[in-house]
Parts: structure tokens; sequence; C-alpha cells
């Protein structure tokens, strides 16, 4: 993962380690939909880079402080923790900035994969330039307004 | 080097600029353009990339504050519960815009008789007629003739696809027995004059990387220029200067390496929006003009109309457009007109939204809490992605003296120039509609099958439109400009944009804007000899 994070930044192996387990729990893998979660690799090099363009700062000290209360509660890092463990540690109200930034970078990765857009019905590429379907519809369903008087206030 | 020296300067190059631009070019007059921003290129508009939701919050959102482009500036918006949507470059917020391109009704010109509220404009819907057709044949505008709720106008192009999205619509309006009728829309169905028909890529509001979508950077300008306009960019202007007879003279500008320019004109034409336009003439000050220039009323930057916005979105088990299609799709004008048993005066416009893209059903639903993280969350996501689509309420916004566009006195934008500062309350009459558009529109997606429904108001990031800060009238006392454009106070200054709208009406802006600037045009070239008595 070294590769995706400028050689100034902040974030250590270890924190990309947590990020990648956090990612996971907010998006996990679903067989029944045959999809990756969101620390599949590719999509958590996405996760990455955006941090790396948002810039880490406040991500690493969010994180930092929510790895110093995982020490103190459980005795081991967030990404030792149990999926459920985890869960109920990132929605302890102290990490919801740490959440609710994690939501957004999670989200804005996952929904770009092609694997999951193809999974909701959506094409595996960019909207330009092959555009979309959208059906005409039954213009017929205007016929009731249609048989209407003009409503306008006339001045 | 020689002075630098027009007959005519034009301050912004949006959708007022441009259209003002392209009246007046016939004239053969030396017309000079400065525009703080760019020319776009399409091919970097964020439908070319799988990250496209990712760019329109970053480079191509809407707000100047988080965009963060050195073409922008920034404004203090804490004052207001609604923040300024607005994009700075060639184009102005047509690059963004969605393109729905209502027109005014007469009504919306006649509230002070017809409803005893704010005041008449100067002028009618006849008068701006045929600069409508004019402005439409030069956008290209699809939509359907015939609608009940206005009088006749032409329509270019068949209008956008219903899609699944505008026939579940549909049918919960007709099972009320209420108006709809598909919009008129700023965006090409069939090649229009060397433009591309659309082809559904779906996120209007980032730009149109097919080009159907009508910005005035394609439409307008290419024509203006082309007849010998010349339109310089990376030019911020900073005030616009006046002669010892209190005449314009021109304006001082920051050229694109941070550089003072001084540019000489004999006309000098705003078209810098509802907050770019009251800020530089509030900075414009003077020995002879110490409040700003043409402000002798006081009443530059005051009157700011939004439209404030209600949305009302519902879940259906059927499947819907969703992030594929143009957002325009079709409206409802049933609320349209006064009726004083509904609680407030005047009214709005349902205009029908085909859906969410994936990222933003993801986020939204999961900060709200209506879509799961962690386990659960999928199963949740997918009766939501393709399955929301609803509608929003764009209501009018009357003029009111308290909120306004002042100079704030800390900040700045990049050149130093003073930032706008805005501070807006949202009126009762407002909230009242706000809450029966929502009821209604509940009303409609429940009848179309919805099993859920959600709504709120204002839409915060929502400011796109923005109005009345140098309102027209006849009375120096109570405006700012003249019927016709010109500033009552500097006889060679005029102002197209939104600026001069006198009431807002309850949709959008921007075909008015348009049909205004090609109006102040035409008027001017019919008084070109005496212009300035
Ligand atoms: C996301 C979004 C969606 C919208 N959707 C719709 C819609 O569907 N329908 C509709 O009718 N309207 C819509 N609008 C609004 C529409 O874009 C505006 O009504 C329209 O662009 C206003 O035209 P204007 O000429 O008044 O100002 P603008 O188009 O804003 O142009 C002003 C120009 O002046 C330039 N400028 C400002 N200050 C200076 C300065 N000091 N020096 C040099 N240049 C300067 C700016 O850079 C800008 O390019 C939308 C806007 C946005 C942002």
């Amino acid at each position: 993962m070294n590769d995706t994070i400028s050689s100034d930044s902040n974030v250590t192996e270890s924190d990309l380690v947590a990020l990648r387990a956090v990612a996971g729990t907010i998006i996990p893998a679903s067989e029944q939909y045959q999809i990756p979660g969101a620390d599949d690799e590719a999509i958590f090099r996405t996760i990455v880079s955006l941090v790396r363009e948002q810039g880490d700062g406040t991500l690493k000290t969010q994180l930092a402080e929510l790895q110093s209360r995982c020490q103190e509660r459980h005795g081991c890092s967030l990404q030792k923790l149990s999926p459920t463990d985890r869960t109920s540690e990132l929605k302890d109200s102290s990490n919801a900035r740490f959440l609710y930034r994690m939501i957004h970078l999670t989200a804005n990765a996952y929904y770009q994969d092609g694997r999951v857009l193809a999974s909701i019905d959506l094409k595996e590429e960019p909207p330009f330039p092959g555009g979309h379907e959208v059906p005409q519809g039954d213009w017929s369903l205007l016929d009731p307004v249609r048989k209407r008087e003009p409503f306008y206030t006339k001045v | 080097m020689a002075e630098d020296s027009v007959d005519v300067l034009i301050i912004g190059a949006g959708a007022s600029g441009a259209a003002v631009a392209y009246g007046l070019a016939e004239t053969r007059m030396h017309i000079v353009c400065l525009e703080q921003g760019d020319w776009m290129k399409q091919s970097e508009y964020p439908t070319n990339f799988m990250d496209w939701e990712a760019r329109a919050a970053g480079p191509f959102g809407n707000s100047p504050n988080h965009r963060g482009r050195t073409t922008d500036y920034p404004i203090n918006e804490d004052g207001s519960p609604i923040k300024v949507a607005n994009f700075n470059g060639v184009g102005g917020g047509t690059i963004l815009y969605a393109g729905h391109f209502p027109r005014f009704h007469p009504s919306d010109f006649r509230v002070k008789t017809l409803d005893g509220v704010a005041d008449d404009w100067p002028i009618d819907y006849d008068t701006l007629a045929p600069f409508y057709d004019e402005s439409d044949r030069i956008t290209g505008v699809s939509g359907l003739e015939g609608d009940p709720a206005y009088p006749p106008k032409p329509s270019l192009m068949p209008p956008l696809p219903l899609g699944r999205s505008g026939t579940l619509m549909a049918n919960g309006f007709n099972a009320k027995g209420w108006h709809w009728w598909p919009s008129d829309s700023a965006i090409a169905t069939e090649p229009y004059e060397g433009r591309d028909q659309c082809i559904n890529l779906g996120a209007c509001t980032t730009g149109c990387a097919q080009g159907a979508k009508a910005s005035t950077d394609i439409t307008f300008w290419p024509h203006a220029m082309r007849a010998g306009v010349e339109l310089r960019t990376r030019c911020r202007v900073r005030e616009v200067t006046v002669d010892d007879d209190g005449m314009a003279s021109g304006a001082i500008y920051y050229d694109e390496n941070g550089n003072e320019q001084t540019i000489k004109a004999s006309v000098v034409i705003m078209a810098c929006n509802g907050v770019g336009t009251p800020r530089i003439l509030l900075n414009s000050t003077s020995s002879r003009f110490p409040n700003g220039l043409s402000n002798s009323s006081g009443l530059v930057g005051k009157n700011l109309m939004f439209h404030p916005y209600a949305h009302i979105f519902g879940v259906f088990p059927d499947e819907v457009d969703g992030p594929r299609g143009p957002h325009d799709c079709i409206w409802s004008q049933e609320f349209y007109e006064t009726d004083t048993d509904r609680g407030f005066v005047r009214g709005f416009t349902f205009e029908g939204a085909r859906g969410h893209a994936p990222v933003s059903i993801a986020v939204n639903g999961m900060l709200s809490g209506d879509v799961p993280w962690g386990a659960g969350h999928h199963e949740v996501y997918r009766q939501r992605a393709n399955h929301i689509c609803g509608m929003v309420a764009i209501c009018e916004d009357l003029p009111e003296a308290h909120n306004t566009v002042t100079l704030d006195p800390h900040l700045k934008d990049p050149d130093g120039i003073p930032a706008p500062k805005l501070t807006y309350t949202l009126s009762d009459n407002s909230t009242r509609m706000l809450e029966f558009s929502i009821d209604r529109a509940r009303e409609v997606l429940e009848a179309a099958g919805a099993t859920s429904v959600q709504s709120g108001y204002p839409i915060v990031g929502g400011g796109w439109h923005l109005m009345g800060t140098a309102r027209m009238g006849t009375d120096p006392d109570q405006s700012v400009v003249n019927e016709w454009g010109r500033s009552h106070d500097v006889k060679n200054l005029f102002i197209v944009d939104g600026s001069v709208f006198v009431t807002s009406a309850g949709v959008n802006p921007t075909r008015t804007i348009q049909a205004l600037a090609l109006y102040v045009a035409d008027t001017m070239k019919q008084r070109l000899a005496n212009l300035f008595d």
C-alpha cells in the first residue's frame, strides 16, 4: 500500500491496516450479492488515494484517539477487535467525526467500483461517452392534463 | 503601452453577460468582456471518470467556499440558512445548472396589483415574450407545446423522456387530478446547431460532457465572439471607475498574474449575478459615490432573493431512473398562482427528480441512519438504489429589505477584494409555502405507490438563484436601474443579471435573465443615439 500514500504522509502502515478494517466494517463483503467489501484491495486503494487528496492530518489524529480508547477499553488495537466489538466501538459517540469521514471515504470509493455498480444494474464505466437508456414512457398519461382549460392568471 | 479603451465593457461572462454580448454584437462596437474564471473543457467534466461523484463534490461542487478554485471568490454566508451555489468561469452558473428552463408567468410581473405584496415590475410578460423567443432559439429549448399553465409558447425540440421516474410521478399527479407537464429544458433532445443530443449521462449539474446542455459558453458565446466580441478570462474586476461627470469610465481589474490593470469604457454593463454585482458596486466607492456606485436609493445589495426549496422523495418498490437521465423531467404548476385559502401568497413549482446517484444514496443513507452501515447494509441499500425518486418545490421568495449582500469587513478574495457577506432569513410566507408543498408532494408520491417518503426544507446548499439586489423600477428612490436596465444614477452603467429582478417568481430564473439581457441590449440599440439622455 505504501505506493499510494505520498512520502510526506503521516499515515503509517499500521494506520492503514486499521483504516482497512474500518472500511470493511462499514461496508462488508456479501456472499449473497457476490460483491467485495470496502476492504477489497482495489477499493481500499481508492480510499487511500482519496485520503491523500483530501489531506490525512485530521484523520490521523482522530484514528490515534480512537486507538488509544481501544487500548484502554479492550487492551488491543481497533484492527484486532472482533467485528462486533469494532462495530460498537465505532458507534461510540466520541468517534462520530471519524466515522462521518470514514463513511464518506468508504462510500465514495466503494460505489465507484465497476463490480459494485454492475451488481446494482449500473454500467461498469463512466457515464460518458456511453450514456444511459431512458424509456420514453407513455405520453398518453398526459391526456387528462391536455383537456384542462388554461388556468394561468391573465393580467 | 497603448491605453486599453473600449466602447462597451461587460463584467461577467455567465448567462446574462453572454446574452448581452450576443445582443450587442451586431453593433460592431468594440466590446470586451472581463471574466474572472476560465473556459471549461468538456473532457474534464466529472462524467468522463468513474469517480464522477467525488469530482462533483470537489472541483465541480456548487459551493464557491468548498470548491476552492483560485478563480472563485469566498462568500461569508454564516448569516444565511441558504448557501450560495454558483460557478465562476465562462458560462457562469450555466456550467453547473440543471437546465430547467421555465418562463415566468404573466402574473409574476404584477404581484403588487394581484396580491398586494412586493412590487410590480416596470415591464410585463408581453415585453419580454419576443426576447424569450430569441433566447430560446440560441439556447435550444426542448419541451411540449400546449401547457395549460402558460400562455402559448414555442417548443423547438421534443421533450426529454418521461422515463420510469416521470411515469410514476405522472401517475401520482393524475391520481390527484393535478397539473403536470414535461419540463421545458435547456437540454437538446435532437442535434441542435452543432450540439449533440442528450444521451442521459445523468449528472447535468456537474457540467455536460456531451455538450447537450445549453451552457452559454457553447451557445451565446461562440456567436458573440464570431461577431467580434472579445472575451478575456482570468480578469477579476475590483471596481468600476467614474469620471468627473459622475459617468462610469471603465474598471480596475487584476489579470491572471495578479497585476492591477485599468480599462476605459464608454459603457459598462454589470453581469456578475445577484451577489457578484452588488459586491462590485458596493466596492466602487468614490467621493461622488461614497456608498457605492448607483446606490443613491440605498438599495444596492438589499432585497436579496433565493428560491427556498423543499425536497420530497419517496422509496418505490418498482425500479426508477435513479442516476440515469437528466435531472429535468416533469413539473407541476398546480399550486403556482395565489390561493389565499392555502395560508400564503404566491406559489411554487414542483420539479420532478429522477433519482439519486449511488454514492449520494450511500452517504446520505448511512449518515441519516436510513441505510445501515455494517451488517444489513447491502439489503437496505438495494431497496434504495434505483428505487428513490421524487421532487423539489421551488417557492417564490418575496423581496425583503433586510435580506442583504454587503461587503465583509475581513474576508477577501485571492486578489484582496472584499468578499460579499449575506444576511438572509426565511420569511413566514415562505415557511408556510414550503410546508404546504411538502404535504402535497407527499400525497402525490403516496398516490404513485411510495412505501416511504422523506422530506425537508430548506435545501441548505440550494442558493442557486441570486436575485433582487439591484432591482429595476421607474422610481429612482425605489430602484437601482430603470425599466431597461440603465442605472438611475450613472447613465452609462447597465445591469443585466438577476440583480434587477423585482420579484423572483416560483420558477428557475435563467430563461428570464437571458431574455432580460437581450431586451436590455435591444433597447440600447434602439436608443444608441441618445443612450445617456
Ligand atoms: C448547480 C446549479 C444548478 C442550477 N440550476 C438551474 C436551473 O435548472 N435553471 C435555472 O434557470 N437556473 C439554474 N441555476 C442558476 C443559473 O446558473 C443562474 O441563474 C445563472 O447562471 C445566472 O446568470 P448570471 O449572468 O446572473 O450570473 P452567472 O451565470 O453566475 O455569471 C456571473 C459571472 O460573473 C463572473 N464574475 C463575478 N464577479 C466578477 C468579477 N469581479 N470580475 C470578473 N468576473 C466576475 C463570474 O465568474 C461568473 O462567471 C443553477 C445554478 C447552479 C450553480
